[in-house]
């Protein structure tokens, strides 16, 4: 296995590592959901962020 | 006499509970309810607090909690008793037993301290005249500069003590007469206020009304003057107003007395219903058993639930809810944060509701600065919030939060009159009412909604393709420069095709995105964005939603998290679900890149009706889907509410640039995190095992293990004309939407060009199937996060995975028609 190969399997590794993390947070209700917006929640004061 | 009054060891019958609000009910559900013996176990050594026992347990209270309750002590029960045993010498010395001091505590709550309180010249005083005809003592009162009546008179074995306000506009601290209202309120708390409206001129009269709710005080309306409304041709929904205002109104001409029997029907049930029932508006049994026991005997040609107002479903249970006049977002939240900090001092709760306190602190009222604030230990603190928050008001709405509140308070009533009040003599003059007797027309309504949203995608098409080409080319350079520098070999591969051709396939598509949320942000910061949910609200209504529903709906095209979060203004749980259902048919702007991509390549000439076409669709099946779930799904009663409908107002630059802004830099972190993640997971499962062994791209492609499972859920797929590299975007694009465009960029990447705005020259497929796939995506299972939210506000893992299942079920079903239905045509 070449070198290249190994450094691809670290960042696989990391990344799959890091969905995980993700999907685990979300589920245990642990993490709030990724939010895209600002807009909606501003607009009805139900921002959790400020 | 009060609790606090009472010393060890001796006890007292509870009369009533004074107060209003949280305080008022916590403690009547502390078991401080009338009728029921109160005695005093021990003062602390400074006399606070106060140990009690009720009902076979012991309690503390503050001295400040038990000086709102009114008792009869044994004392005070003997010295009646006296009165009436004139000839008995030794009288003082009787004893009195539990039972006396009951039916004498049931006596005296029967007197009902009621207080008159409207707009000058709005017939006040006429209703103070007739209701109290046969009054046996009129008395004054001087304030500063202004009187008060009181008068007296007994309906239906109640006595009722009535105070003639002064008639003010509002409750401000202004003028004598207002701060003369607002005093007597707070500090001889009447058991109930007649809000006495003049029905010909409501809207000016019910800002008072806002002020009087936000102050939380037990409170009926009379809409006074009511014939000269009904001569005049307009017409007043009564009923539900009263159920939008969360307080019973009740017509009523002083002038005959015609309504006046039914008023104080009305003030008696309130003024024993808010003992009876609990917080949740239960009816608490032992309370209404006693009542109508003694309304039975002391009332003999009354028969409990014979009364006109009852018939007509008049019951407090059905009027009495505590509403908070909505301001805004960004009033809301200065409102919350003063109101926070006014909170930390509990004592304060007893006598003020809070949210008043810190409405009145916005509105920079003196009076309640100097009286109240100044006096509490926090007061410094509190004093600097309001000032950085009206500072803050001030830069985002370009007005000072007085203005800002004032014209808050006229939009809900604009929306509560909208829906209940039929003006049949418009006064057209204003702005406002021109505008929206433009847009929010019955029929002139829906094209004018559309030709906005037409422009809204028109300019996202139009306007994004500039800075659009300019990142385009900005990739293509990053593109060859990493393939100029790095050596051949999977790294190259995974830069090249993975991260560029992933992330960079989404990021060309920000700027769209930025204009397609600078055009929400207008549409919300303006007004338009009320109307638009106050046209659809007929529709709303027949397919079981409110109009109001359609605010979450709308966010949804920005985002469906926070609109699912949004959904929490609505107040009954039935609309509430249903709305968390249908957002994710409101096609969220991560989806946008797959139809820009799809349709620019198969539809360049139609592009922004096409994608009118899309989100129109996706509005229509939330409709269709919001009577059916309302209908055979989701059960439960509706609450009526109001729907604000704000002034208009023009979006400040600041406000819509922040807004813009913060998307742009989520949209940012997302490419540099879970979009660049699982585009390198997916390129990785796309590039192995055995990469070098074939001699094509495509072979190699189909034999990865993504090529394994693309192949694998081909068959679901292919009657819908997707081929197997479409169904791992779909799959992917569970995670994210914006996934599927950068797994189509990885999977269709090849040699020579790495962009995926050519992407769409790769994609081998007719008009009809790149149709079909805006439809798949549109309608199919919405991302995690999603899922999650639906979970998190619906508090069911049920309605989430319901969601998830229908939605793909519903896309699939959809897809397949138009596809095998087009398949005929074309």
């Amino acid at each position: 296995m070449d070198i290249q190969t190994i450094i691809i399997y670290i960042i696989i590794t990391i990344c799959v590592a890091f969905i995980g993390l993700r999907i685990y947070k979300l589920l245990s209700g642990k993490g709030k959901p990724e939010c895209g917006s600002c807009t909606g929640c501003t607009l009805k004061d139900t921002c959790k962020k400020k | 006499m009060k609790l606090s009054e009472l010393k060890t060891g001796e006890k007292g019958v509870i009369v009533k509970v004074l107060g209003h609000g949280g305080f008022r009910r916590r403690i009547i559900e502390m078991g401080f309810i009338k009728g029921k013996t109160v005695e005093v176990i021990l003062n602390a050594p400074l006399k606070d607090p106060i140990k009690y026992k009720i009902m076979g347990y012991e309690i503390s209270l503050r001295r400040q909690e038990a000086e709102m309750i009114e008792i009869i002590s044994e004392e005070e029960a003997r010295k009646t008793n006296s009165d009436i045993s004139l000839y008995d010498p030794i009288s003082e010395n009787i004893p009195v037993t539990e039972e006396q001091m009951k039916a004498l505590a049931q006596g005296k709550r029967r007197t009902i301290n009621v207080a008159l309180v409207g707009n000058p010249n709005c017939g006040k005083t006429s209703l103070f005249n007739i209701a109290s005809g046969s009054h046996e003592h009129v008395g004054n009162y001087s304030g500063v500069t202004v009187d008060a009546k009181e008068g007296f008179f007994d309906f239906q074995g109640y006595h009722f003590k009535l105070i003639d306000l002064p008639g003010t506009y509002s409750l401000s601290a202004y003028s004598p007469e207002e701060l003369y209202v607002r005093k007597h309120i707070i500090e001889e708390t009447p058991d109930v206020i007649i809000n006495v409206i003049d029905s010909g001129n409501i809207e000016r009269n019910l800002y008072l009304t806002t002020q009087l709710i936000d102050m939380n005080v037990r409170m009926v309306i009379a809409l006074n003057m009511y014939d000269a409304l009904q001569s005049s041709g307009n017409t007043l929904d009564i009923k539900k107003l009263s159920q939008l205002l969360g307080v019973p109104a009740v017509p009523t001409i002083s002038r005959t007395g015609e309504g006046i029997d039914e008023l104080f029907h009305v003030i008696i049930g309130l003024y024993e219903g808010a003992d009876f029932m609990g917080q949740k508006e239960e009816i608490q049994n032992e309370a209404l058993q006693e009542y109508r026991k003694w309304h039975d005997a002391y009332v003999p040609d009354h028969k409990y639930g014979s009364h006109k107002e009852e018939e007509n479903d008049f019951t407090p249970k059905n009027f009495i809810r505590h509403i908070h006049i909505n301001h805004g977002p960004e009033l809301e939240r200065s409102i919350e944060a003063v109101k926070k900090e006014i909170g930390k001092i509990e004592n304060i709760r007893h006598k003020y509701s809070t949210r008043f306190l810190a409405i009145k602190m916005l509105e920079n009222d003196k009076d309640i600065e100097r009286r109240i604030i100044s006096d509490m230990p926090n007061a410094d603190t509190i004093i600097d919030i309001r000032n950085k928050e009206a500072e803050r008001i001030k830069t985002v709405l370009n007005e000072d939060s007085e203005q800002a509140i004032t014209d808050a308070k006229y939009g809900f009533i604009s929306g509560a009159l909208k829906e209940t009040y039929t003006d049949n003599n418009q006064n057209t003059e204003m702005f406002t009412r021109i505008v929206d007797s433009i847009v929010t027309h019955r029929i002139w309504g829906f094209p004018i909604f559309f030709v906005f949203l037409y422009i809204m995608f028109e300019g996202t098409f139009v306007i994004g393709d500039y800075p659009m080409q300019a990142i385009e080319w900005l990739v293509g350079m990053i593109a060859q420069t990493a393939e100029s520098f790095i050596p051949a070999g999977p790294l190259k591969d995974l830069v090249i095709d993975g991260i560029i051709g992933g992330v960079g396939g989404v990021i060309v598509f920000l700027p769209n995105i930025l204009i397609l949320y600078t055009f929400i942000s207008i549409m919300e910061d303006s007004g338009y964005m009320a109307r638009a949910a106050f046209i659809m609200d007929k529709i709303m209504h027949k397919m079981g939603l409110h109009g109001k529903s359609f605010i979450p709906l709308i966010m949804g095209f920005g985002c469906n998290v926070p609109a699912i979060m949004g959904s929490r203004i609505i107040e009954s749980r039935k609309s509430r679900l249903v709305t968390m259902l249908i957002t994710p048919l409101m096609s969220c702007s991560a989806r946008l890149p797959i139809y820009l991509i799809l349709i620019g390549a198969f539809f360049p000439s139609h592009a922004s009706l096409v994608l009118l076409g899309i989100y129109s669709i996706g509005i229509l099946l939330a409709i269709i889907m919001a009577r059916v779930l309302s209908k055979f799904i989701v059960k439960g009663d509706d609450t009526p509410f109001v729907m604000e409908l704000p002034p208009y107002r023009m979006p400040t630059a600041k406000s819509v640039l922040r807004h813009t802004w913060e998307k742009g830099v989520q949209y940012l972190k997302k490419m540099g995190g879970i979009i660049m993640v699982a585009s390198i997971i997916i390129w990785f499962l796309g590039y192995y095992p055995n990469h070098e062994q074939y001699s094509t791209q495509a072979e190699q492609q189909e034999n990865s293990y993504i090529g394994q499972i693309g192949k694998a859920i081909e068959p679901v797929i292919e009657p819908l004309g997707f081929d197997w590299k479409m169904g791992i975007g779909i799959l992917s694009g569970v995670g994210a939407k914006e996934l599927v465009v950068s797994t189509l960029g990885v999977l269709y990447a090849d040699d020579e060009e790495v962009d995926s705005a050519n992407l769409a020259e790769r994609l081998n497929i007719t008009p009809l199937v790149a149709f079909c796939y805006m439809l798949f995506t549109l309608i199919y299972f919405p991302c995690v996060a999603t899922i999650v939210a639906i979970k998190q506000e619906s508090g069911s893992w049920k309605w989430a995975l319901f969601a998830a299942t229908y939605t793909t079920v519903l896309a699939w079903i959809v897809s397949f028609l138009v596809f095998q239905i087009g398949k005929i045509f074309l």
